[in-house]
């Protein structure tokens, strides 16, 4: 052994006793979140708006809000877990209605709750507002036994068996203000599977039967967020929403960093179809599309096509209301402005491991602003589902898992490797700086394949909100790009 | 195609929920699939008596294949499994042209031509609640490695694949289990276990998985234009195979495999012979570019007639997809057989080398070179270059 191995060694040595001493203070700063607690316990209401609350995204069960007392979940209990998990304090969070039939989702990976700042410099206020005022969250899967139910000794025959009928559990941090949580309850029904499974639609089995909103302490919130993000002070959550979007709106978006590398080349695609050019009907695209047409939300009065829709008044509930959405709180706007996008230019990136990664830059000649959907992984998606990109970068879904692994060609969003990190911008085409996509009223881009052949990429832009779609366009990929992605799938995925 | 269907239908059941914000569509997609592909292959071929020009008698043959795939509809809509479901299923099967096939032989021995009707890839493959925890039941491509090809459809390197040099078959009928093994990040594992029939429908390099044939010589008028079955005996056959390494989706795919089996004899059909067989393998990839495989294994053959034999067989292979259309491929395969009671020694040795020209996800032409010296086949020496066009036609994964 050299010398500088044994000195190596001899630091290692050193350093070991203080790097696990770190731990422990790591350890100490998460249950200093419940210091200010009784017991270690952080107790909050929850409340719920009730049955006739129409923007549930899904269809509702029959024991939603039957009873004020049963399955209505307006108790929340956050408190750490025995055990640490992956290194981080899990939390054990409990959900109880008034007849104590109890929820309990233990070794809660709370970060995943957090909001993550993906940008460094002025970058971080758009991302902020991006992060921040989007509904994401984790998910506990019953039939990998992710949660625990416990039911009240009182409970009746029916809600017992309604209780048997739960297998997911949404745990969302909301998009209306910082701080508001909610918990989705989903239960199956299988009462009319046969008829659904014939069906031409995708309506599955799953059913709401409690939903609940609550606010977690702003002192825990704001901690959450410094853990997860260390380099910014918590401080970014108290700016107000608007004051976050007019500050962002001088930012110049920094393209190069995002990628992770430089452009190679644009492919040399073919645009099959422009939706309001080709004045394409407009269909629910989603279950949740489709529910939102039923419950009057959107589209409701007439046939819409991707033409007269940029004509349409879309009534939106922007944030006049930081509780509810409130129907009466319908702002209404349009978003003509999509009429001049007419273009679909998407280049090939160069990263270090792959040349398949893609931005796609949606605008047109007389447009004058640009959406910019980059990191793309075409090879990753196919034609059975719509992969939706919220604007910011890396912006978290709702769909997390709680214990994830990343294990192929994709990622859980809280593990994406920096330089594959997914953005999407509305900038102005001219100066290149951020604009506010809500203030232009579109929420989410969604990519698909037409179909197996997985050689046309279907591309829709979605209102602000109501999530109706306002804008497609079909563009046709090279044949040996086409082939390259084939090999792609063939060679990194399982 | 095999490689091909296997790998692009786990990808669809597996990438479902990992990106983005996703939706499954409302408007139900298609759930069946059916795509016919047409091979023509053959070229020169030098088998001592200089060069002739044949259809394909080695590798991937002239060929019409008929695939089948379909996604279970009933998964889809549930939308995930509570223990274990039916993911996916494929039915896949040929009529190959066969210009020299054993059995269909005149009676001065001299084999002639055949259509047979081969079973390719068909299996069920189930999920599990446990995201990559999955099996197949069928007739499935045996894990003999993972396949070192950049693009597998139809390739002419298959056929010095260790599973087709080693064992004599490309596809198994059984079951066929992978799960991680180890869910680190930092050192994941992957395990891949087969048990299988041990070739019960291998009747024959050159008729794997054919259950029936057509005789095309007018002289042999038992077989002539007349539907005759295949040898599909079954003769107490079995292969077992565990094998564990980096997944597949790893840059660098490290593994180790064990194999032990009681396999119908590639040389003798009419016996069998009990073998086992250790190796290791490594995968490396270079983006989306270069493959490069390198693949050991080494064990014992005991074989009916009391021969017992000592073997270690070498297969590497480099593959290169170039200037957007074309992929270069070279693989090379050696094999020592050592009869330790007669102390002889039979070696074999392989090497192929082709260009592909990829004109679209349809439709591909390459040229196949190869040179073999199999001691196994009487010393022979064959050399010669095969033109292959691969057509397809029809919709699959």
């Amino acid at each position: 052994m050299n010398s500088s191995k044994i000195t190596l060694l001899f630091i290692t040595i050193l350093i070991t006793p203080f790097s696990l001493f770190g731990n422990l203070n790591e350890k100490d700063k998460w249950k200093n979140l419940f210091k200010n607690y009784p017991d270690n316990k952080i107790v909050i209401e929850a409340f719920c708006p009730g049955l006739d609350y129409k923007y549930d995204v899904g269809e509702k069960d029959a024991f939603y809000h039957k009873d004020e007392n049963q399955l209505v979940f307006n108790k929340v209990t956050i408190e750490p877990c025995q055990n640490m998990f992956r290194d981080l304090l899990g939390l054990k969070i409990t959900f109880e209605d008034n007849v104590g039939n109890k929820i309990i989702t233990d070794k809660t990976n709370i970060l995943k709750l957090a909001p993550k700042i993906e940008c460094k410099g002025e970058m971080s206020i758009p991302e902020m507002l991006s992060e921040e005022y989007n509904r994401f969250g984790i998910q506990f899967r019953g039939w990998r036994n992710e949660f625990e139910i416990i039911k009240s000794p009182n409970i009746s025959p029916e809600y017992s068996e309604a209780m048997d009928r739960i297998y997911r559990i949404q745990l969302v941090n909301n998009c209306l203000e910082p701080t508001k949580w909610e918990v989705v309850i989903d239960a199956e029904d299988y009462s009319d599977f046969k008829k659904r499974r014939k069906s031409e639609n995708q309506l599955n089995q799953r059913r709401i039967i409690a939903h609940s909103w609550f606010n977690v302490p702003m002192d825990f919130y704001k901690a959450l967020f410094s853990i997860k993000n260390p380099e910014f002070q918590s401080s970014l959550i108290d700016l107000s929403y608007d004051e976050m979007s007019s500050r962002s709106e001088n930012v110049t978006i920094d393209f190069e960093s995002l990628r992770g590398g430089s452009i190679e080349e644009e492919l040399k695609t073919e645009i099959i179809e422009i939706g309001h050019q080709s004045e394409r009907p407009i269909i629910p695209l989603d279950p949740e599309e489709y529910y939102k047409k039923q419950f009057g939300l959107i589209l409701h009065e007439k046939q819409y096509n991707y033409k007269n829709i940029l004509d349409t008044e879309l009534p939106l509930t922007r944030f006049q209301d930081r509780g509810f959405y409130k129907s009466e709180n319908a702002d209404p706007f349009y978003v003509q402005w999509l009429k001049h996008i007419d273009d679909v230019k998407i280049n090939r990136l160069k990263k270090k491991d792959s040349n398949l990664y893609t931005e796609i830059r949606i605008g047109g000649e007389y447009s004058p602003y640009e959406i910019v959907l980059g990191n793309v992984d075409l090879a990753l998606m196919n034609e059975q589902i719509l992969c939706g990109f919220l604007f910011g970068v890396n912006t978290y879904i709702t769909n997390i898992r709680n214990k994830s692994t990343p294990h192929s060609m994709g990622y859980d969003p809280t593990q994406y490797p920096d330089e594959k990190k997914p953005y999407l911008y509305l900038i102005d085409k001219k100066t290149g700086t951020w604009l506010n996509n809500q203030y232009k009223g579109v929420e989410k881009v969604y990519v698909s394949y037409d179909d197996i052949d997985r050689d046309i990429v279907t591309i829709h832009v979605l209102s602000y909100e109501r999530i109706v779609p306002v804008w497609m366009a079909r563009v046709k990929l090279p044949s040996d790009f086409v082939e390259q992605l084939r090999v792609r799938r063939r060679l990194f995925n399982y | 195609m095999r490689k091909y269907i296997i790998l692009s239908i786990a990808a669809i059941t597996f990438s479902l929920n990992l990106i983005s914000q996703t939706s499954i569509k409302f408007k139900k997609q298609p759930t069946s699939f059916f795509y016919s592909q047409l091979n023509l292959h053959g070229g020169f071929i030098d088998e001592g008596n200089g060069y002739e020009f044949k259809p394909a008698a080695k590798g991937i043959r002239n060929r019409l294949s008929l695939l089948g795939f379909f996604r279970s509809g009933k998964t889809l809509q549930k939308g995930y499994i509570q223990k274990t479901g039916i993911r996916n299923a494929c039915v896949a099967i040929s009529i190959d042209y066969e210009p020299s096939y054993f059995l269909n032989t005149k009676e001065d021995g001299t084999r002639t031509s055949a259509f047979q009707l081969r079973l390719m890839d068909n299996w069920i493959g189930f999920g599990t609640k446990k995201r990559r925890v999955n099996f197949w039941l069928g007739n499935r491509r045996v894990e003999y490695g993972h396949n070192p090809r950049i693009d597998a459809e139809s390739n002419f390197m298959n056929r010095n694949s260790l599973q087709v040099r080693d064992l004599g078959f490309w596809w198994d009928l059984g079951w066929f289990f992978k799960a991680p093994l180890v869910k680190n990040p930092e050192k994941r594992l992957d395990i891949t276990l087969q048990l299988s029939s041990g070739g019960w429908l291998f009747n024959g390099n050159p008729s794997q998985g054919t259950i029936m044939f057509l005789g095309s010589d007018k002289e042999i008028k038992d077989t002539y234009m007349s539907p005759t079955f295949g040898n599909m005996r079954y003769n107490n056959t079995f292969l077992s195979i565990a094998h564990i390494g980096s997944p597949t989706y790893s840059k660098s795919e490290l593994s180790g495999f064990v194999i032990i089996g009681n396999i119908r004899d590639q040389y003798n059909l009419d016996s069998t012979v009990f073998l086992n067989r250790i190796g290791i393998e490594n995968i490396y990839k270079f983006g989306e570019k270069i493959k490069i495989g390198n693949q050991f294994s080494t064990g014992t053959n005991h074989y009916q007639d009391g021969r017992n034999m000592l073997t270690a067989h070498l297969n590497n292979s480099f593959d290169w997809y170039f200037a957007k259309k074309f992929v270069l491929s070279i693989c090379q395969y050696s094999a020592i057989f050592h009869d330790y009671n007669n102390k002889t020694n039979i070696i074999d040795y392989s090497i192929v080398g082709g260009l592909g020209y990829i004109i679209n996800q349809n439709l591909k032409l390459r040229i196949n070179m190869f040179y073999d010296k199999e001691q196994h086949w009487n010393s022979r020496t064959h050399n010669g270059a095969y033109l292959q066009l691969i057509a397809g036609f029809g919709k699959r994964p």
